[in-house]
């Protein structure tokens, strides 16, 4: 019937339909176009059909043959037992969206193998094509953290179906609720997650479902496995908005990215998306909106509009269960902002703002777990020095520990030489000259004025050069007296080669013994200061024995040694002993409480000094404190030790978190400071140094960078050369520069400490490391790859030596693998990455990473 | 509380790619569908489908295609009478899947199926003979979708098309005739 002749029989139709039956006949007996009737008969016939099909609603059709159905689980039932492809249907696992899974063995005799196998229902036209035409995709699909797709086909009676490798497992929110309470250890798991992800891109795959259903955890490995890859770009489209599709639809909206809404371009970004929200739901225990996400409506409308929760909230007002119970520290607000802003990274409406790729997301979780700055919240390549430093705290405290060393030697009282033999040395050693020499050196009881320090060293040094030549024969304790002066001004590298020769040579002489041990004590202090690491351990091994006896001499002497000892462990980064010496010090003099209130204050202010560096602020702040109010009661609040006291608070403060009342000591002592001691002195170094800190963590970045080179400056030309400390803080402002992604001024500055260090620092001091890994950092981000390999090497040659330090070494290797992939080197060597292994495993705060050593074949 | 716009100017939003716009139709469309899926379920008595889904996945098919140009409502309802059609028969056939025994799944009209339910069967049928009326009289090909396949009552449909409802009456009772000359006997 064609148109033209269907026109034709509807127009006599019409006409038909409204005569009576008589008429019907007489008008079809004179139609012109006789060929026409049998059709019209037909048709008329057709109209005595009274209940033909046609005549309820096509839903009605249906709703009858859905309301026939005695029991849902019959068909599905039904099919245990049945073959499929090479395996035969063991047991049902459960209902999907799109169809049954069910455990399958492989029948076929080739091998043993369980499968899972989903009966792909709800087929509709065109989905056969398109799913064959997947399969090969998904089938290359070759990663330990996704569910392999072992086989797929279609039944005899043509239903698709999956076959996927049999993961025994849990739900990864379940698992975590269960086994894992800390933030780190979700974290860790995540990115095993992400790496799936990250593989399955490269393979330009694309997920588009990810939901807790669909990564199971395995019981046996802890592994995670990533299910149904590919299965909603297989099986999906109806346009954009499938997730309000309540039978046919796949995906869960709960987890759906604004694009799957709008029905925009689905991309790797809807996987970042979704993993976010996965991540959101891990760490809170709840999802990034408020609305309900079965009522689709309301929910995709919060998908669209409505900025994704803070974490902060999240966790403030949690929500049922699930999400960590531990490890969100909020002590460091920075932190928690890191992870928030990784997190709003992922669920960004715009799918451009989002993390461009799983690697950069990757990074970023990496970043964080180390305690390192993430790209979401600083962008681009920047490099926060404050959380660097929350990590190297040893090389922002430092300004006050030199000072702390030197505090004790101007009250340190030298013994009185009582041997006959010795008259002239006597004379030459006499109490009095000791008192003249010490109070021209005593910088806290100078002032400033005109004279500086070094004015007052060679005045001395004058007066101690006119005597030794009046009296060669008398060596060795005149050499003491005057490397204890110089120890007092800090010259200390002109002080340890006189404890060197003289050390030796007292030895076997018959002194009184307090008076040997006087000299080992000072001796192993300029030792350790000057980098003698090995010798000043050996004089303060042989000091020990001599010290029996509690004498106040004695006393002091021994104070003196655990403060020497509490200075190396402090300067090797080991806060844990250095506070460990403190509170042997604390303990020494408490017997002596009453006669020597002088140490008690100094070892007050070593253990107040020590709980802070480990973290223990409260208690750190009791100490120092009180320290204080010792000191001001000793000696008044405008001596140089209340001041210096003072000081410390003032570095604990900004230690502890709290960089405005940490200057609020800080900045009124400045000037004080610069008058008792002068401007080119240490104390006024470590003032600005301190005052730089601060600033630092206020984020003035700028002042901080003035007060760092004003300090540098400060030591610079101090009497103490003490450019070790020069080094520490230009090292501030480079890594203030490094923050704000200045990385050529921040190189130069790095290379300025580098060459300051070249005498002053051990070669092996931990905080070389940190320096040559901030260069390679800098350099690598200047793409210069070649001095960031440089560095990045000799950052790892110190590192190894340094076991306690597994972090700094993992983010080195990564930093190393990031270098030589940039220059084209990898695969990464396999010592190298053992290297991470053991590392990795070493520390009990991270978790270890899988390591490719290998391209994977495909 | 916003105005909600004619239907015709949101189409035209819509068109423009206006996302809002895209959302105020959706409820509208939501609403206007709902109504015409529960009433035309109403009389089957309590059913497993629930009619919003109809709704949604009908709304769904439209909105992928949402390039094409929508004149007017009448257009649009017709599109949307389409877009049922193509999902009842999707749904009906996924049922018929699901439900059915063993080894059945081809649609095809020689097959009896074993418990004797013809659903179906009546479903693919009616859609096969609308197949051929529709290439040679799209009027009643629309008219069928409209009223069969979106339950849309004549009342309706006349005041979609700006006729009175003896003629819509009639226009079905022909286009009845034709479908059921040219549904295979079945049984």
């Amino acid at each position: 019937m064609d148109a033209a002749r269907w026109a034709a029989v509807r127009r006599h139709f019409e006409i038909l339909l409204d005569l009576a039956r008589e008429g019907r006949a007489a008008y079809l007996d004179a139609l012109d176009d006789a060929d026409l009737r049998p059709d019209l008969e037909r048709m008329l016939a057709r109209r005595e059909d009274d209940e033909a099909p046609v005549d309820q609603p096509a839903a009605r059709l249906i709703a009858g043959a859905i309301a026939k159905v005695d029991d849902d689980g019959d068909w599905e039932r039904a099919q245990i037992g049945r073959r499929v492809g090479a395996f035969r249907l063991e047991s049902k696992l459960g209902a999907g969206g799109m169809g049954t899974v069910y455990r399958a063995q492989r029948v076929d005799g080739r091998f043993e193998q369980v499968v899972a196998i989903k009966l792909v229902l709800a087929a509709h036209p065109g989905l056969r094509e398109r799913f064959r035409n997947e399969q090969g995709i998904l089938a290359g699909l070759n990663h330990p953290n996704i569910a392999q797709l072992v086989d797929g086909g279609e039944t005899e009676d043509g239903i698709p179906y999956l076959a996927m490798e049999f993961v025994d497992g849990v739900p990864i929110t379940e698992y975590c609720n269960a086994h894992l309470p800390g933030l780190a250890d979700r974290l860790a798991l995540s990115i095993k997650v992400a790496e799936a992800l990250s593989q399955a891109h490269r393979n330009l795959v694309v997920h588009r479902d990810i939901k807790p259903n669909n990564i199971l955890v395995t019981r046996e490995e802890a592994r995670p496995k990533l299910l149904d890859f590919g299965i909603a770009k297989l099986l999906g489209n109806h346009g954009g908005a499938q997730m309000t599709l309540q039978k046919l639809g796949p995906m869960t909206p709960a987890y759906a990215a604004p694009e799957q809404f709008t029905g925009g371009a689905i991309s790797v970004a809807t996987d970042v998306y979704q993993f976010g929200v996965l991540l959101f739901r891990l760490i809170t225990g709840r999802l990034p909106y408020d609305a309900d996400p079965d009522d689709s409506i309301a929910w995709g409308r919060a998908v669209l509009e409505h900025e994704p929760i803070t974490l902060g909230r999240a966790l403030r007002h949690r929500t049922g269960e699930g999400g960590v119970r531990e490890g969100v520290r909020m002590r460091a607000r920075d932190i928690h902002r890191d992870l928030d802003a990784i997190l709003q990274c992922c669920l960004a409406k715009d799918p451009a703002r989002r993390y461009g790729t799983m690697d950069a997301l990757i990074g970023d979780l990496r970043a964080f777990l180390d305690g390192r700055p993430v790209q979401a919240r600083h962008g681009g390549n920047l490099y926060r020095a404050a959380r660097f430093a929350a990590r190297h705290r040893w090389s922002v405290g430092l300004g006050t520990a030199a000072l702390l060393g030197l505090v004790g030697l101007t009250v340190f009282s030298l013994v009185q030489w009582r041997s006959a033999r010795h008259e002239a040395e006597r004379a030459l050693v006499s109490a009095q000259f000791t008192e003249e020499l010490l109070k021209a050196t005593d910088p806290f009881n100078a002032r400033g004025g005109t004279r500086t320090a070094l004015d007052l060293m060679n005045a001395a040094s004058e007066v101690m050069q006119r005597k030794l030549a009046a009296h060669a024969d008398l060596g060795n304790p005149a050499a003491v007296q005057i490397a204890n002066a110089y120890i007092n001004l800090g010259a200390l590298s002109l002080a340890h080669p006189l404890y060197e020769k003289a050390i030796p040579e007292m030895r076997g002489q018959a002194l009184p013994p307090l008076a040997y041990a006087a000299a080992l004590e000072r001796g192993a202090f300029a030792a350790q200061r000057n980098g003698a690491l090995e010798q000043s351990r050996a004089w303060l091994a042989e000091l020990e024995p001599l010290l029996a006896g509690e004498s106040h001499d004695a006393v002091r002497i021994r104070d003196g040694m655990i403060g020497t000892l509490w200075l190396i462990a402090r300067d090797g980064g080991k806060a844990e002993e250095a506070l460990a010496v403190a509170e042997r010090g604390v303990a020494a003099i408490a017997p002596h409480r009453a006669a020597l209130p002088d140490i008690v204050q100094r070892a007050t202010l070593r253990l107040g000094t020590s709980l802070t560096d480990v973290g223990r602020f409260a208690e750190g702040e009791v100490q120092l404190r009180s320290a204080l109010d010792q000191s001001i009661a000793l000696f008044g609040a405008a001596h140089g030790r209340s001041i210096t006291a003072r000081q410390t608070l003032g570095w604990h403060y900004s230690s502890a978190g709290h960089p405005e009342r940490g200057l609020a000591e800080l900045e009124p002592i400045a000037t004080r400071m610069r008058e008792v001691f002068g401007a080119q002195s240490q104390w006024y170094g470590a003032n600005l140094h301190n005052r730089g800190n601060a600033y630092r963590q206020l984020g003035r970045d700028d002042q901080a960078m003035a007060a760092y080179r004003e300090s540098a400056e400060a030591y610079r030309g101090s009497t103490s050369e003490n450019s070790a400390q020069v080094g520490w803080a230009l090292l501030n402002v480079g890594y203030i520069l490094h923050g704000r992604g200045r990385l050529a001024e921040a190189l130069e500055v790095y290379r300025e400490v580098s060459d300051s260090w070249r005498t002053s620092m051990a070669a092996d001091a931990p905080i070389r490391a940190d320096l040559e890994f901030a260069m390679a950092d800098a350099a690598h981000g200047m793409q210069d790859g070649e001095t960031a390999a440089a560095h990045i090497e000799r950052a790892m040659a110190l590192l190894r030596a340094r076991p306690q330090d597994g972090r700094l070494l993992a983010s080195a290797l990564a930093l190393s693998g990031e270098i030589a992939r940039v220059r084209g080197e990898l695969p990464l060597p396999a010592g190298v990455a053992q290297d991470r292994h053991g590392v990795a495993g070493a520390d009990t705060g991270f978790r270890p990473w899988r390591i490719e050593t290998e391209p994977r074949s495909r | 509380m916003r105005e909600r716009r004619a239907i015709t100017t949101l189409l035209g939003a819509v068109a423009e790619g206006d996302r809002t716009a895209e959302g105020e139709l959706y409820d509208l469309v939501y609403a206007e569908l709902k109504r015409i899926a529960r009433s035309t379920l109403r009389r089957s008595g309590s059913v497993t489908m629930n009619p919003s889904t109809l709704v949604h996945e009908a709304y769904l098919k439209i909105s992928a295609d949402a390039g094409r140009e929508l004149n007017d409502s009448n257009h649009f309802y017709s599109l949307l009478a389409r877009a049922m059609r193509q999902v009842i028969l999707d749904v009906g056939r996924s049922q018929a899947t699901v439900k059915h025994g063993e080894g059945l799944l081809r649609v095809d009209l020689t097959t009896s199926l074993p418990d004797g339910d013809r659903s179906l069967e009546h479903l693919i049928g009616i859609d096969q003979a609308l197949q051929k009326l529709e290439v040679i009289d799209r009027e009643l090909g629309d008219l069928v979708e409209l009223h069969f396949f979106a339950g849309l009552a004549f009342a309706e449909i006349a005041r979609l098309r700006d006729q009175n409802e003896r003629t819509v009456r009639r226009h079905w009772e022909t286009a009845r005739a034709f479908l059921l000359d040219h549904m295979a006997p079945i049984g």
